[in-house]
């Protein structure tokens, strides 16, 4: 399906990328602010053995040089140091949380695309309708939300009024012995709040690049064609219409990942949700830095992934770019 | 400096009228003058004072009263008074920071848009570097290692939203410099510099103020992430500030919605105000959106 | 019984500043196995009238006629379903300028399977794909490429592509709507040969519209010539070309200096066609006519015959012969 070059190329510009944000960071944590044991003095006592320690871990000593590579290893084999308020591996701590912020990614992902595709499409078609005009108020009304305080009306009106769902955690206490299968079901239920926080927020900028890029479709020649061909208006819509619409939506989906990881840190902040969102927040309470570098770093992880993987995904829908 | 001309004043008249013509623009322009207005006279009608706190245990997050028409925060402070100053610091941080990114990206664009080759494939590297960088962790983290004065966040704010208007002015700069009167202009002999300042800027400039207005909204929902997330400046009042305090101590849970509320819907009205405003010259002054 | 009648066919467009009459009266017949070319500048109405017969036009359109009919079949009766099976499977359209009419992330077999898919559900996957596969060679491209997509494919080739995918359900009627047009003069040739020959082979009546009399003059049997919305001139292909009767035709043929030779287009027609939102009094071209007389500007003229079947809608048309 792809070429080898193509892959390799690709996948060239992924490790470029990686070294750059790995650069980015080094100068961002180890060189402007000044070295890890003013950061760490900052956030708390210290001893001098511990000062001493800490200096040959990070080897300060050494030039900028060497100190860069030290870094490079560590950070490439998943070592981003000893939390300040754990006192454990930072790669341990990010690898208890980092499952739950997926299932959160995951699960609000599928209700944007899934319903912002809908109801962009729903509004192309019938454009300049009501259906259309109330589709793109109803999409910019919902950009204009701050995640977080959509959050936090949800967890007042449900924490304090209706007491139907749970709005904190990701399990009710006392059902760890429980079957696996209510397990699940009280993980379910726990998802459902944060995902539709950060759903409702995010959906508003699907729905409009869905539509104006069916819009843009809509007009096309082939459109006529497909019709003229005596399709059914469903086959039209869909297998031409919105499998070309597609295209723009791919590459927005990149862009649509950075804007989840942000509403993920707020959702998981207001819902107490254990993931690498709520330990963010909890890190920027507390002056954490290694938490919160080795953070950004793994988000950072995720957009490449993301746009690495909307690179493919676009190789595969439009045939006109695949031998470029 | 670029002087107006009487045809390109006009022409921005027109533009505004037509923005008043649209029912969600008026609706946006409307939501932006009050706050705005809110903004200005508000905290002299009624000032707020941060010190004035609640002395006794019933005078703290007590519901909305005669007194207090917003009721009272954790410390006993009136939330409607606080409320309103928080419009201030809002709008000036969204304006500023705003401003920083709408220069870099600007320049940016214009520079590799304009001059192409090596320089452009290095802006651009750049900025599609800085595109992949996850925002809110990125301003989370500058903020975290560089303080929390108000003039920090706006710096910050500023330097992480420039990529995409710089991407947008860039692929506007490419068309326009293949169209003829550039091209008849540039063989005339004029310099770069003139042809960019008298002839570049002002086409893109449309488009730089449609994008500018919706970074402003941006820009206002960045700052009141940072500080919900407890990375405002401590000693000004936000509506970020105002809500991250609701929620650490409480409030929230104690059905506190007086306090909850307010600071929020400042929030949206503003935010929405831009985004409307926004979409509607984006509607009027992007070519290829023109006919939707 | 002709394969295709249209009496009194008007097309209005509902707009922002008014109605627009892009189809005035139209009224036209084609026997099977006919080639009758639509002629005219851009905006007469041609692809218009055209693409009412299987309903294609906008929503903004509003379609009028006494009679409408395909093979003794009403095509004004039938409902938005019905009208799904018509098309393709009796009238299928060739595209103007088939770069954009082709999907572009859809390969070239699959847009011509497609139609059979749906029209002819009965048949067998591996009977439609050699279906698919003869159609391709029939109109002279490798079946091995029907593998590729649109941009793979130069002007030519996509017209022929376009070709083989309207004659997939076997079209008792096809429309060319421009069908040469943005093609090199080689090129136009060989495709309008292609069409010429399937016309032949299939007995298929054709309508092939296009600005470019020489085309029209190298492939049609018949021609009818729109102004503003109505019909100036129709006959046989040799008659109007020869002894044109209507002033507009005669202006046409001088605008293109050799029929068959090179196009260059020398100077048009002086003066423009007149605005569709106001209703014409009298003849259409009377403004731009170096012939006129004063009954033109108050009078309309109607369509008479000039010769045989050879009619012209001008008060000073004489009957030849």
């Amino acid at each position: 399906m792809f070429r080898a070059s193509y892959l390799a190329r690709k996948l060239l510009g992924v490790l470029i990328t990686l070294f750059a944000v790995a650069v980015f960071n080094f100068i961002l944590f180890r060189v402007l602010p000044g070295d890890p044991i003013r950061l760490q003095a900052r956030a708390g006592n210290m001893t001098p053995e511990a000062v001493q320690r800490l200096k040959e871990v990070y080897g300060l000593d050494q030039p900028l040089v060497v100190q860069f590579g030290l870094y490079l290893k560590n950070v490439f084999t998943g070592q981003f140091g000893t939390s300040f308020t754990y006192h454990r591996q930072v790669a341990d701590i990010l690898a208890e949380r980092i499952v739950n912020t997926l299932i959160l990614l995951a699960a609000a992902t599928i209700l944007v695309v899934g319903l912002g595709v809908a109801l962009g499409v729903l509004a192309a078609v019938r454009r300049g309708s009501r259906v259309d005009g109330t589709t793109v108020v109803g999409a910019l009304v919902f950009w204009s939300l701050p995640t977080f305080w959509v959050g936090l009306i949800l967890v007042f009106v449900f924490g304090v009024y209706l007491h139907v769902l749970p709005v904190s955690g990701t399990s009710s206490p006392g059902l760890s012995r429980g079957s696996p299968f209510a397990g699940a079901i009280d993980l379910g239920r726990h998802l459902i709040l944060p995902t539709i926080t950060l759903a409702l927020v995010d959906i508003g900028q699907f729905v409009l690049i869905t539509r104006s890029s069916l819009v843009d479709v809509m007009t096309e020649d082939f459109m006529l064609t497909a019709r003229a061909k005596g399709l059914s208006r469903r086959r039209v819509i869909w297998r031409h219409g919105v499998r070309n619409a597609l295209l723009p939506i791919v590459t927005a989906t990149a862009l649509y990942v950075g804007l989840i990881i942000g509403g993920a840190i707020q959702v998981e902040a207001v819902f107490s949700w254990p993931g690498m969102g709520r330990l963010m927040y909890d890190a920027v309470l507390r002056r954490d830095y290694p938490i919160l570098e080795a953070s950004f770093f793994v988000f950072a992880m995720v957009m490449i992934a993301a746009n690495f993987i909307s690179d493919l995904l676009y190789q595969v829908l439009d045939p006109r770019v695949r031998e470029a | 400096m670029m002087v107006l001309s009487a045809e390109r004043r006009a022409s921005i008249r027109r533009t505004f009228g037509q923005v008043w013509a649209d029912r969600l623009g008026r609706t946006g322009v409307v939501l932006l003058g009050a706050t705005a207005i809110v903004a200005l006279i508000g905290p002299i009608l009624f000032p707020f004072d941060p010190k004035q706190v609640g002395t006794s245990a019933s005078s703290i997050l007590r519901a909305p009263n005669g007194q207090h028409w917003l009721g009272t925060d954790e410390l006993g402070r009136d939330v409607f008074r606080a409320t309103i100053e928080g419009a201030r610091l809002s709008l000036v941080i969204g304006l500023l920071a705003t401003a920083i990114s709408i220069v870099i990206g600007s320049v940016v664009g214009i520079s590799a848009g304009y001059r192409l080759g090596r320089l452009d494939t290095v802006l651009m590297r750049f900025t599609d570097f800085f595109l992949v960088l996850p925002a809110v962790p990125l301003i989370i983290v500058l903020a975290a290692l560089f303080g929390q004065s108000t003039l920090m966040i706006i710096v910050v704010i500023g330097l992480t939203s420039w990529p995409a208007t710089a991407r947008i002015v860039r692929s506007q700069v490419l068309s326009l410099r293949e169209r003829q009167f550039i091209l008849r202009i540039r063989s005339l002999g004029a310099t770069d510099v003139r042809i960019i300042r008298s002839h570049i800027l002002w086409n893109v400039m449309p488009l730089i103020f449609a994008n500018t207005v919706l970074v402003i909204a941006g820009a206002i929902l960045a700052e009141a992430t940072l500080a919900f997330l407890g990375l405002g400046d401590p000693v000004q009042v936000s509506w970020g500030t105002m809500l991250h305090f609701a929620f650490e101590s409480g409030a929230t849970g104690r059905g506190a919605w007086w306090y909850v509320l307010p600071p929020g819907i400042g929030i949206v009205m503003v935010v929405l105000g831009f985004i409307l405003a926004g979409h509607t010259l984006d509607r009027i002054l992007n070519p290829r959106l023109r006919n939707r | 019984m002709a394969l295709l009648e249209i009496d009194q066919l008007s097309v209005r467009f509902a707009t922002s500043v008014g109605d627009v009459l892009a189809v005035d009266r139209v009224s036209l017949r084609l026997e099977r196995g006919e080639l009758l070319g639509l002629a005219g500048e851009s905006g007469c109405g041609k692809t218009t009238t055209a693409l009412a017969l299987p309903r294609l036009l906008p929503p903004t359109a509003r379609v009028d006629a006494t009679r409408m009919a395909l093979d003794g079949r009403d095509l004004l009766a039938l409902t938005e379903v019905e009208m799904e099976d018509v098309r393709w499977r009796e009238i299928a359209v060739v595209f103007q300028g088939a770069m954009n009419a082709l999907n572009p992330v859809m390969s070239i077999s699959d847009q011509v399977l497609e139609p059979i898919q749906v029209h002819e559900p009965a048949t067998s996957g591996r009977e439609a794909r050699a279906r698919v596969d003869h159609l391709l060679e029939q109109v002279g491209i490798p079946a091995r490429r029907g593998r590729e997509y649109p941009h793979e494919f130069s002007g030519g080739m996509r017209q022929r592509a376009m070709i083989a995918m309207a004659l997939a359900c076997r079209p008792k009627l096809l429309i060319a709507d421009e069908p040469v047009t943005a093609l090199d003069v080689m090129v136009q040739a060989q495709i309008l040969g292609l069409l010429r020959g399937l016309r032949d082979e299939l007995g298929l009546g054709m309508i092939l519209i296009s600005h470019d009399l020489s085309v029209i003059a190298q492939a049609c049997d018949r021609t009818t010539i729109m102004y503003a919305g109505r019909i100036a001139e129709t006959g046989g292909v040799e008659a109007v070309f020869e002894a044109p009767a209507h002033p507009y035709t005669r202006a046409l043929i001088e605008a293109f200096p050799d029929i068959t030779g090179d196009r260059v287009f020398v100077d048009g027609i002086p003066g423009v066609p007149p605005d569709l939102r106001t209703p014409i009094v009298g003849c259409g071209f009377a403004e731009r006519c170096p012939i006129r007389v004063d009954r033109c500007r108050t009078e309309e003229p109607l369509l008479r015959p000039v010769g045989g079947d050879h009619l012209a809608a001008c008060h000073l048309a004489e009957v030849s012969r």
